[in-house]
């Protein structure tokens, strides 16, 4: 691990790694950018990551999303103090502001599986705060028909849950 | 991003794959979970059958004060939520109807109520549990009442405080609802709060079910209680609990400001109109007027009292005073800097929020996004959507402070719905 730290520093950029999606897009990302991943970075750190990383749960355009917000936030990721390509605070907020509004339903919800099944904590947690902001205010009915579930309650037993907090259900 | 290779051509088959958010798996639910506010949470379970058996407890759901405020005395109280601006109704009781019943201060989600001339008492509006703060001498003296810590713990002090006009006399009272000797007669919530832990550990909803029906036994429960400890109170007026305190000030005159004292390390903090301090120490029953920090309006006479009202809370470990005048003036927000001991004033409160009034001022450290910095005021506008604010960032009332309507009985207070 010290080896590869100090490789990284050498030429600024550090080694290459090719991540591939489930649909076989490669992409050839920093170990720096990578590592945000914490599957990826122990893969690295356990020296498995020579003949590319297979992804078989993320989808090409969902892994394009990932590498654009790693690429992003390399510059907090990163350790060795190469704050030339760092985002400025503010740029990171306005990006990390945009990616996730502009999330259409289906891909925030594939844009959370990959977060988690990448152990991207920064991710996941930004995309799990985006789904309370779109419950927020809403009556259960609305919750449904925002993420098309359908209501799979017996009237009695919705009524039951309703009936615990029955003020809070006042619309 | 650098696509190396793109061979693969079936994507649109994946694209089309539907998001089945009834089935996200648990753990990212829960994350989700954690980040919902009260009411948000409670409502939650009651989409889809996956969603309703997330475990994390209602007490993480994100609070902020509410102004709850009561026309009927039949106990039916409405909550405004001044972020989203919305109003729940919800029966709190027991109130008696035929006595006139008023909040008088509220922490840690407990609300002191007086009812008549001599009945006062605090109550958690979600669960119910009540411990009451017997008074031969008449609670309405106080004009500023405050506890020290929540009102079930066998250390709890509660304060009541009043001054003369010209600040010469000041007196205290202090109340120990729960010290051993009289501990029986005052909690009634006891062997319920057992149940409850235990039952909010195992299923939120089990718990939420059974608290509801038992609250309402408790609630009858609580008033015949009530009722025959009232008659007793009549029969023998040395049930007070409260002890007497009386101090003259000499060189220094502190007429008590009509807001609700702070406690605050160990102590109980008064803010005066001009902005000075004093001090009450609960475990010494010594009163002191500081020398600093020194007034902001050492011209006010005690005659000048309710041109400008003033305000104080702690706010991540500092006391913050806010004065306020009119509508047209600024509130002038002051930090207490310990290491000077002077007030400072300052732009903003770091992303917080202020919900003022003179039964009760909170401070919320952290602010839902866009709700930073701010000064609430019990009002909301007409339509009952809109909480008053002033926005310490834009330097103004929003919306307009004039046409605002303030409920005659109301108190901020945190909706907490666990038992303590």
């Amino acid at each position: 691990m010290a080896a590869a730290a100090a490789e990284a520093t050498i030429d600024g950029g550090g080694k290459m790694i090719i991540l591939i999606s489930a649909d076989g897009k490669r992409f050839e990302v920093t170990e720096a950018v990578a590592s945000q991943s914490q599957l990826i970075s122990n893969m690295i750190e356990d020296d498995c990551t020579e003949n590319g990383v297979r992804l078989p749960n993320v989808d090409g355009d969902i892994l394009t999303m990932v590498v654009d917000y790693c690429n992003m936030h390399a510059g907090d990721a990163a350790a060795d103090g190469d704050t030339t390509k760092a985002s400025s605070t503010e740029e990171l907020k306005k990006f990390d502001a945009e990616l996730v509004q502009a999330l259409e339903n289906p891909v925030l919800f594939k844009l959370i599986l990959a977060a988690n099944f990448l152990n991207i904590k920064s991710l996941l947690d930004m995309t799990c705060q985006r789904v309370a902001d779109m419950m927020s205010g809403k009556t259960p009915e609305q919750m449904r028909e925002t993420f098309s579930i359908e209501n799979d309650f017996t009237p009695e037993e919705e009524a039951a849950i309703r009936q615990e907090n029955a003020w809070a259900f006042d619309d | 991003v650098n696509v190396l290779n793109n061979f693969n051509k079936h994507e649109d088959a994946q694209a089309t794959i539907k998001a089945s958010w009834q089935d996200l798996p648990i753990e990212m639910l829960e994350l989700t979970v954690s980040n919902l506010s009260l009411v948000d949470r409670l409502r939650f379970p009651s989409v889809c059958k996956q969603w309703s058996s997330v475990s994390n407890p209602v007490a993480q759901a994100k609070v902020w004060p509410w102004l709850m405020h009561c026309v009927r005395q039949d106990g039916a109280c409405k909550m405004f939520d001044p972020l989203c601006g919305v109003e729940y109704t919800m029966k709190v009781g027991p109130f008696d109807a035929n006595e006139r019943h008023a909040f008088r201060f509220s922490k840690d989600g407990w609300v002191i109520v007086t009812q008549g001339d001599d009945s006062i008492f605090v109550i958690n509006p979600f669960t119910k549990e009540i411990v009451k703060l017997s008074m031969a001498g008449g609670w309405y003296r106080f004009t500023g009442i405050s506890f020290s810590s929540v009102p079930t713990s066998p250390d709890c002090v509660f304060l009541g405080v009043c001054s003369s006009p010209k600040g010469d006399g000041i007196k205290v009272w202090t109340c120990r609802p729960n010290e051993e000797e009289i501990e029986d007669n005052e909690i009634y919530y006891e062997e319920e709060t057992e149940d409850e832990e235990r039952d909010s550990e195992e299923n939120e909803i089990n718990y939420e079910e059974e608290a509801d029906q038992d609250e309402e036994k408790e609630a009858e429960e609580n008033e015949i209680n009530y009722d025959e400890e009232a008659e007793d109170e009549e029969s023998e007026t040395e049930e007070d609990y409260w002890s007497e305190f009386d101090f003259e000030n000499d060189e220094v005159m502190f007429p008590v400001a009509c807001n609700n004292p702070v406690y605050f390390r160990g102590e109980f903090y008064f803010l005066e109109q001009r902005g000075n301090l004093s001090v009450f120490n609960p475990g010494n029953n010594e009163w002191r007027i500081l020398d600093k920090p020194e007034p902001i309006h050492a011209d006010l006479t005690p005659y000048d009292e309710g041109k400008e009202a003033c305000y104080m809370v702690e706010l991540r470990g500092e006391l913050i005073a806010v004065f306020h005048r009119n509508a047209n003036e600024s509130p002038r927000v002051l930090k207490l800097d310990e290491s000077k001991m002077e007030w400072v004033e300052i732009e903003d409160i770091g992303g917080g929020a202020l919900f003022l009034d003179y039964r009760a001022s909170i401070a919320l450290p952290s602010s839902e996004a866009g709700h930073g910095n701010r000064i609430y005021f019990p009002k909301f506008s007409e339509d009952g959507k809109q909480a008053i604010f002033y926005d310490m960032e834009a330097k103004k009332y929003s919306p307009m402070f004039y046409e605002a309507k303030e409920p005659m009985n109301c108190v901020w207070f945190v909706p907490k719905l666990q038992s303590d």
